[in-house]
């Protein structure tokens, strides 16, 4: 048996990076419509959207060819039922809708007529907010469809990556939750600190789902076919135990779980502070974002190819 | 309109590697350790001292329902009226996906070029001109026999219709058109 290694980092820093900002966008939109806000929202919509483009980047570094990534949207001969040409539009999409968005409600893009456009806000949000999902989505879908290699042709693939990148698109909104409430005047720190309160809820809620899915993931794939239960061997036994055990299971779900717990729980103690009434998410996000991006990676390498059996 | 097989006579390949050579001569492959279009790997079955040792030379299959096609976003990947599996070298991106779909370990990224390179049977250099694939026309033990599968005459069809020589992997549907004659193994 032989484990890919077609793709390897570049791929896996793609995935994340395309996942957290696809995630980031619509958790923005979503504490946007939610608590009314915009300091915030319109801070991390921008963040959100340079992380998918700074994934893309990734992306077309790997490509043997880089200078001829223009061919997945004009081959002569482009095949609409690739997963990537069907990625490629997705991802251009959001990053058009996603900075129509920024620009109408982020203070730094005055100029442009349509900033401060509630109609323009209202509907390019919704939409980047939605097209952000499907960022986030197609990043399994990719994989998942590769039917020869058993451990990423399952429906939980996809539905593991989304969770995911939920979970780090909360940590990019909560970062820049905690940025913003920092320089902000000591009146409106409580709002940033119940944001923080809010975020950690979500973000623990979506580490709870995460880690449900991973757990039945692993669990059924352990079972079988050979290529699958083998991948999960080296991920709880073999080389990438490390890793996978320790970065993802451990310090990437639950460590930070437990930490937004008590940070939750903690509700009631008052400092003027911002930063140190939320450092516990800060750090929770830290491991969060280390250990997506760990779970990529070690999903992409166990990818095992078939069994040659001699004949 | 040819449907164009190979059947591999495991009873036959000595691991010479010289189709190996043959294939890198003729294609100029990148010809780096598994960077090459055709390998002869070697297993082992039964516990000392009764021990066999089979090679099952390996290529691109040339696959009807092509995995590699289907995931290419470009359309550099393609089966030809003929049935061959080939690459578009101007649109191929070396995304690298079709690596990852293919089943049968068949391609690889020429770094010399930024674009996939694998086996094409020897289609346009020789099969065009009535020629045999050069790792076919080189292969010491006549284990490579090369032919039309809708010709019922030819000697790929009568081993592949007659269920002498199989497919690898048939469950994943993918329909190859390399079959391999299976060694008995000896009690
Ligand atoms: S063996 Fe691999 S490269 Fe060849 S046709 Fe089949 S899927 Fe494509
Ligand atoms: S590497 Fe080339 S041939 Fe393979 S899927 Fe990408 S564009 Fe197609």
């Amino acid at each position: 048996m032989i484990f890919q290694d077609a793709w390897g980092w570049y791929i896996a820093i793609y995935l994340f990076l395309g996942g957290m900002g696809g995630g980031g966008m619509l958790a923005s939109y979503y504490l946007a419509k939610k608590a009314n806000d915009i300091k915030v929202t319109s801070k991390a919509a921008l963040l959100s959207l340079i992380i998918v483009v700074v994934g893309t980047l990734f992306l077309i570094l790997d490509l043997g060819r880089p200078e001829r990534f223009y061919l997945v949207f004009m081959s002569p001969k482009l095949n609409f039922g690739s997963m990537i040409t069907i990625g490629s539009m997705i991802l251009t999409i959001f990053m058009i809708l996603g900075a129509l968005y920024v620009t109408a409600i982020n203070d730094w893009f005055k100029f442009l007529p349509w900033y401060g456009s509630e109609k323009v806000a209202d509907i390019t949000g919704f939409l980047a907010a939605a097209f952000g999902f499907l960022v986030t989505y197609y990043t399994g879908v990719l994989i998942g469809i590769v039917r020869q290699i058993p451990i990423w042709h399952t429906p939980a693939l996809p539905l593991l990556f989304v969770a995911s990148a939920l979970s780090t698109g909360v940590v990019a909104v909560m970062w820049t939750n905690v940025a913003v409430g920092i320089r902000s005047p000591p009146a409106e720190r409580k709002y940033h600190y119940e944001y923080c309160v809010m975020l950690s809820k979500w973000d623990s809620a979506l580490i709870a789902i995460e880690l449900l899915i991973l757990f039945t993931y692993m669990g059924m794939m352990i079972q079988g076919p050979i290529e699958a239960s083998l991948a999960v061997n080296r991920l709880l036994f073999g080389d990438l135990s490390l890793m996978f055990i320790v970065g993802v299971v451990l310090m990437g779900l639950a460590i930070p779980f437990l930490l937004e717990y008590v940070h939750i729980m903690g509700e009631h103690k008052e400092t003027e502070k911002i930063g140190a009434r939320c450092l516990m998410p800060v750090i929770a996000g830290i491991l969060v974002v280390i250990g997506g991006l760990l779970l990529r990676y070690v999903v992409l390498a166990v990818g095992a190819n078939t069994v040659f059996l001699p004949p | 309109m040819a449907k164009y097989a190979m059947v591999m006579d495991t009873r036959s390949c000595i691991g010479c590697g010289a189709c190996i050579a043959a294939c890198d001569l003729e294609n100029d492959t990148e010809w780096r350790d598994g960077r090459r279009r055709t390998h002869v790997p070697e297993f082992f079955f039964g516990e000392f001292p009764n021990v066999t040792r089979v090679f099952v030379p390996r290529l691109c299959m040339h696959c009807e329902n092509p995995p590699c096609v289907t995931v290419c976003p470009t359309g550099a990947s393609y089966k030809n009226e003929d049935g061959v599996v080939l690459v578009h070298h101007e649109i191929c991106i070396g995304c690298k996906y079709c690596i990852v779909a293919c089943p049968y370990l068949a391609r690889y990224l020429d770094e010399r070029k930024g674009v996939i390179d694998k086996c094409t049977f020897c289609y346009d250099n020789r099969v065009l001109q009535g020629r045999q694939p050069a790792c076919v026309e080189t292969c010491v033990g006549h284990a490579r026999i090369f032919g039309d599968l809708e010709d019922p005459n030819s000697e790929v069809y009568k081993l592949a219709k007659s269920g002498v020589a199989v497919q690898l992997r048939p469950d994943l549907l993918t329909e190859p058109k390399v079959f391999y004659i299976r060694r008995a193994v000896e009690e």
